[in-house]
């Protein structure tokens, strides 16, 4: 409990500093001198992630506040059987994810080669770390 | 794998949840393993009988488990 508690403290602090650092980053693009078209759709990402990140944080803080709120943290992101799906589910998705992207790009470089090959790229990058990672995990366990 | 689980329950009049809290993992896991669905990992398995003060082979019956 003691490395969970850790955990608990880590995730509060990322949690409350990412959400400083993207109302920042969004009084930066408010006052830009490059402000567009497309500024309202990156400060509506930054405040997302920032709700997330907000979120992530006060429930950590509360969860380091209370001893049965921590608990059942600890057993619900613990659980094996959760941990379980997780897993499969992940390898499902990679993979789909994997050839859609792959297919995606093969249409579109036809019209945008620029694209289809940035596509193409993210779907060699997926399978390389996807690999590497089953190899590491590999010798790992 | 064939469980005892819900006998032993019924038994100690404990619920699904009692038993989650007692051997920290969620309700729904052992609702899984109490319908077959999900097969205990070794470590829950042993603090499953534990709970019990049985041992594993008493708790969980392996013996229609296809074998290589």
């Amino acid at each position: 409990m003691k490395e969970f508690e850790k955990k608990l403290r880590l995730r509060m602090y990322l949690g409350f500093s990412f959400t400083t650092f993207m109302i920042i980053a969004n009084i930066i693009v408010l006052n830009s001198v490059y402000k567009n078209i497309y500024s309202g759709f990156v400060m509506g990402m930054f405040s997302g992630i920032a709700a997330i990140g907000f979120i992530l944080a006060l429930q950590a803080r509360s969860a380091l506040r209370d001893q049965e709120k921590k608990r059942a943290l600890y057993v619900e992101e613990n659980d094996e059987r959760a941990i379980r799906i997780g897993e499969k589910s992940s390898k499902f998705t990679v993979i789909f994810i994997l050839l859609g992207n792959l297919i995606a790009g093969a249409i579109v470089l036809f019209f945008y080669p620029v694209i289809g090959f940035t596509m193409i790229g993210i779907s060699v990058e997926t399978a390389i770390l996807s690999l590497a990672s089953t190899f590491y995990y590999g010798k790992k366990l | 794998m064939e469980t005892k689980l819900p006998e032993l329950r019924k038994a100690m009049r404990i619920t699904q949840q009692d038993l989650a809290d007692g051997v920290g993992v969620t309700r729904q896991t052992i609702s899984s393993i109490e319908s077959g669905k999900y097969i205990a990992s070794l470590p829950l398995a042993y603090k499953l009988a534990k709970y019990f003060g049985l041992t594993i082979e008493e708790v969980f019956d392996l013996s229609e488990e296809e074998e290589f």
